[in-house]
């Protein structure tokens, strides 16, 4: 190399890096957490009264939801959010719209995985108490168009609000293999979904940028960054959590435990400035699974060791939320295997111990014991009419087309199994808690409560 | 509309292809200025988009953008390849030691970051990427050091990968996705080890 050949790679070299220096002096990440604004909860009433449900001729079985009584303590009600039949769906994810009403989007196509699966959504509008028309945000071939590579399958929304006051809506692609191949793309929308800005690509992982997987809901640092939880699968999985600038630029990237200790689908729970306690799936090869917790004390800074909480876990994704006073809610298959139950557990320790509010759904009891197809579809009939009271409706098509969509699923192998399964739940600013899951893989089913029937659940309990 | 982060990751992915089109025989019977036309009008080819998706969209796909240092392995292929078809020497861009210094350093980081970026303990090297500025400070130090041992392709890669992190080039906001990825670190893990092996065998003959 000669004298000036070599003065000039100098010049070059020290340019580069005084570029790179002056870049690195303006990173800054600072620690602790932005709580959610309180819900405007209305005083309870010590009673509410409403009008007697209509009996249903149908429907009414020792699984049915329990009878409502003439003289309610708060609301508590459920629909199905999605409406197409005979495809699956999956993946649910909420967000509360400006006006109030509640966003929900979730994948849906042919099956899980299919090239004609798209990322879908519908508005619930509490005052009508009905779910609006679904409709398509994206899916395969119009993220490959915008991101300008091959895309094999999308999958996993999951929505929020930025502390800019636009939604985010995370949902994960895969170019190569399954799921454990995914990586994050965002798109954002200044008009509360109605419209959505072309998707970017979040880079996350060295390994062709593979293996970072989104499921649950994200959060505010008090600087307002975002926090997104985020899973890695390929070789060994284990949480992680995604740090976001406010252009929605990947800043940091945070290991909640590592490889080996069977972390999945992160849930982060914001209890104070400093105080957070992350839930995760179990998906490693211990005899007792049970879900993970993982604590920090210093705004999310230094993440303490995971450790089994007592609450049961299948393998299966969880939600859970912080409410006003502190309590945490969740809910999750609260079993060791099988996803044919969904419970709603509270804690008043924060997350130390917790116990049942109410069994969301419960068909454990029956799994591998009705053999035959009509007594399965009627099963599945009774529960789709308890979950929607517009299937009650009209002339029985419309009850007829679940039933017959939800067959193919439950009915898949000539038993007949359930499953209610990747719940997500947020509360919105009146105090309504919603919540999301997937029913049967045929359809996103919604169930809201208020915070008189929270009370009520709470004292009876007690 | 293309983002310019589009743009940059694609013709990154075009070097490969046009790399493998100079391959054809065809390439070989035009004269140079056909052949220059001939390397353009692939570009274009690979880069449109057919139903949607174009060539270098699908490799991207694959593999994700490729490291700087890629780029300059491809650039310098490519150039040794149209050299050695206009009837120039088949001798590569940069000398035997220079290569050897570059992908033993890519093998040695390729060692440090993946198996700790796929799970291996809690410690995980990729973040320091994001704006660690002592990682910053150590590939500098590494530079001057190469330059001092009159190694030339190993500071220019890590200072172009320093310089095009600082610019934005790629949409990664990561300083290791502008160093390295995955099928060069393959590749450097195989030559390196393949030259460690040769040396040894030759040792024990000796």
């Amino acid at each position: 190399m000669g004298k000036y050949q070599r003065l000039a790679l100098l010049g070059f070299v020290l340019f580069a890096f005084t570029l790179a220096l002056f870049k690195a002096s303006g990173w800054h990440v600072s620690y602790g957490f932005r709580l959610p604004e309180p819900p405007l909860v209305q005083a309870v009433t010590p009673a509410v009264v409403v009008a007697k449900p209509p009996v249903r001729k149908r429907g009414r079985h020792r699984f049915q939801r329990e009878a409502e009584p003439t003289i309610a303590m708060g609301r508590f009600d459920s629909h199905f959010a999605s409406s197409k039949l005979h495809t699956q769906t999956h993946a649910a994810s909420l967000v509360e719209l400006k006006d109030g009403r509640v966003r929900a989007f979730w994948f849906s196509g042919s099956r899980e995985g299919a090239a004609d699966v798209t990322i879908n959504s519908a508005v619930f509008d509490p005052a009508r108490n009905v779910w609006g028309a679904e409709q398509v945000v994206t899916g395969r071939d119009s993220t490959q168009r915008a991101l300008h590579r091959y895309i094999a399958k999308v999958g996993n929304p999951v929505a929020t609000r930025a502390a800019d006051g636009s939604l985010w809506l995370f949902y994960v692609t895969v170019s190569l293999g399954g799921w454990a191949g995914s990586s994050i793309s965002l798109m954002t929308s200044d008009d509360d979904g109605v419209s959505w800005s072309a998707p970017r690509r979040l880079v996350t992982s060295p390994f062709i940028n593979i293996s970072t997987l989104v499921k649950g809901a994200p959060f505010l640092y008090a600087d307002g960054t975002m926090g997104l939880p985020v899973y890695h699968e390929f070789v060994s999985k284990f949480a992680e959590i995604l740090r976001l600038d406010k252009t929605g630029k990947v800043i940091d990237k945070q290991r909640l435990a590592a490889g080996g200790q069977g972390t999945l689908q992160p849930v982060v729970l914001v209890q104070s400035e400093k105080e957070a306690l992350v839930l995760t799936r179990y998906s490693g090869n211990a005899e007792i699974r049970r879900v993970v917790s993982i604590a920090t004390d210093s705004g999310g800074r230094h993440w303490g060791k995971p450790v089994q909480s007592s609450l049961k876990n299948p393998d299966a994704a969880l939600t859970a939320l912080v409410l006003p006073d502190g309590k945490l809610l969740a809910v999750l298959n609260d079993q060791e295997w099988g996803r044919d139950s969904l419970s709603l557990q509270i804690s008043a320790d924060g997350g130390s111990t917790w116990r049942e509010l109410r069994r969301l759904e419960e068909m454990s009891g029956l799994r591998n014991k009705i053999k035959d197809e009509p007594a399965c579809l009627r099963l599945v009939e009774s529960l789709a009419r308890n979950s929607e009271a517009r299937l009650d409706q009209g002339d029985g098509q419309l009850a007829a087309g679940h039933v017959d969509s939800a067959k193919l699923r439950v009915n898949a192998d000539g038993g007949c199994a359930f499953e209610f399964s990747y719940p997500y739940m947020i509360q919105t600013h009146n105090g309504d808690i919603h919540l999301a899951y997937t029913w049967n893989r045929t359809f996103i089913k919604h169930v809201v409560f208020d915070h008189a029937w929270l009370q009520h659940r709470l004292k009876e309990h007690q | 509309m293309m983002a310019f982060t589009d743009w940059t990751g694609l013709s990154g992915s075009a070097l490969v292809w046009l790399l493998l089109a100079l391959r054809l025989p065809v390439a070989a019977r035009l004269t140079n200025p056909q052949r220059a036309l001939f390397v353009a009008a692939a570009y274009c080819v690979v880069m449109l988009p057919v139903f949607g998706l174009s060539l270098a969209g699908w490799l991207r796909g694959m593999v994700g953008d490729l490291s700087l240092s890629s780029v300059l392995l491809l650039g310098a292929a490519l150039f040794t390849r149209l050299r050695l078809l206009a009837g120039g020497a088949a001798d590569t861009v940069w000398d035997a030691r220079d290569r050897f210094a570059l992908l033993a350093f890519l093998s040695v980081i390729a060692l440090l970051l993946y198996p700790f970026a796929l799970g291996v303990g809690i410690l995980d090297p990729y973040r320091s990427g994001f704006a660690g500025i002592a990682f910053i400070v150590a590939l500098a130090l590494l530079s001057l050091w190469a330059m001092r041992r009159n190694l030339l392709l190993l500071p220019l890669a890590i200072a172009l990968a320093v310089l095009a992190w600082s610019l934005g080039w790629y949409e990664s906001t990561n300083l290791w996705d502008y160093l390295i990825d995955a099928p060069l670190a393959i590749y450097a893990l195989a030559t390196i080890g393949k030259s460690l092996l040769f040396n040894v065998r030759r040792g024990n003959r000796a």
